[in-house]
């Protein structure tokens, strides 16, 4: 990712240059502080919101109760073993990206690699949390709340249709993810 | 119905909370101050990334790689005003979601470009986004083949959705 981020620059800037918009560079320069705090800004005070009814869940005792179900699956698809902290929160972030309430996933996401991070040492990706962005990236949702909001709001003859195909692509490419995962990486 | 179930959610933990003898609020404040530091931490991440994207854009770049794509993807038979989506999905969700409202405008909410660019939207997460946030936030520099993969499956999850969308819609 670094350097991706490195060499994209690098690339991006000396072909900004040569074909002349170095005009508009300057300008998404002068801009991006700014859309990116409000976007900061948005997510910040959504999660925070979360991040209190979360910490009541914690505290008594319900996330613990509901991730209990779940732990079969994690103990399946998590090869190395994890602490119980770091398996409610995986639970809470599988089942926010389930219902789609994303920042809410983001917020306990981000958390359960705090918790993985804590166990380890090294700079290096573990195997669980490589599996924990990798069920993130594939995006498996059952309600797309923005996008069935937006097709309402257009009339669509067809606002849910898509939903059951969606749910198909989310879990094959899932699945498809976990198995090239076991394939390639046997730590 | 999404709202609906939130909200049940929201009084369940609260319920279960008053069960157990939680202080309320007391949890909830405390909750809210962790979640204040957890996220503040992403805004130099988010910078980087947003920059990252703007540059992609600004600098012509983006236009250029999309020339290139439209024939490439057009002899697989994908509609050219997909490219962009194909280009932005990965990148930024909110970027690809204004496209696909874009598209919506354009061809109608139930045409079947509309369809296929749903799918893709809904088909597959902002790969880069949660690569960089998940592994930036706990200093992890070494992410392996976190993004090749991610990458790699967003491809499988559009083609799918082209698919199933040809034969469905």
């Amino acid at each position: 990712m670094s350097s991706l981020w490195k060499w994209g620059m690098i690339i991006m800037l000396s072909f900004g240059l040569l074909t002349q918009h170095q005009d508009a560079m300057m300008t998404s320069f002068m801009e991006v502080g700014n859309q990116t705090f409000d976007l900061v800004k948005n997510i910040v005070l959504t999660s925070c919101l979360w991040s209190g009814f979360l910490n009541i869940a914690k505290e008594s005792g319900l996330l613990h109760r509901i991730s209990r179900y779940l732990n079969p699956l994690w103990s399946f698809i998590y090869r190395n073993p994890m602490r119980e902290k770091t398996k409610d929160l995986i639970s809470h972030n599988f089942m926010a990206n389930l219902l789609g309430m994303g920042s809410l996933a983001t917020l306990s996401g981000l958390e359960a690699m705090t918790s993985m991070k804590e166990e380890q040492k090294s700079d290096k990706a573990s195997r669980n949390m490589l599996t924990l962005v990798l069920m993130n990236t594939t995006g498996l949702s059952l309600i797309p709340t923005t996008i069935l909001a937006l097709r309402q709001s257009y009339h669509s003859q067809q606002v849910s249709e898509f939903v059951i195909y969606m749910i198909g692509i989310g879990v094959v490419v899932m699945t498809l993810g976990l198995l090239i995962q076991r394939l390639i990486d046997r730590g | 119905m999404a709202n609906k179930l939130m909200m049940i959610y929201v009084l369940l933990i609260l319920i279960f909370g008053l069960i157990k003898k939680v202080d309320l609020i007391q949890a909830f404040m405390i909750g809210v101050k962790d979640g204040f530091k957890l996220v503040m931490s992403i805004f130099p991440t988010m910078l980087a990334f947003m920059l990252f994207m703007k540059v992609f854009e600004s600098s012509s770049l983006q236009a250029c790689m999309l020339q290139y794509m439209s024939p490439l993807l057009s002899w697989l038979h994908v509609p050219e005003c997909l490219t962009m989506m194909f280009l932005l999905r990965p990148l930024s969700g909110s970027a690809s979601l204004s496209y696909l409202n874009e598209l919506y405008l354009k061809y109608g909410v139930d045409h079947l470009y509309s369809m296929m660019a749903t799918l893709i939207q809904c088909g597959t997460d902002t790969t880069m986004y949660v690569v960089s946030l998940y592994f930036n936030h706990v200093h992890i520099t070494k992410t392996r083949y976190a993004l090749p993969l991610g990458l790699f499956l967003d491809g499988v999850a559009m083609f799918l959705a082209l698919i199933i969308a040809q034969y469905v819609f």
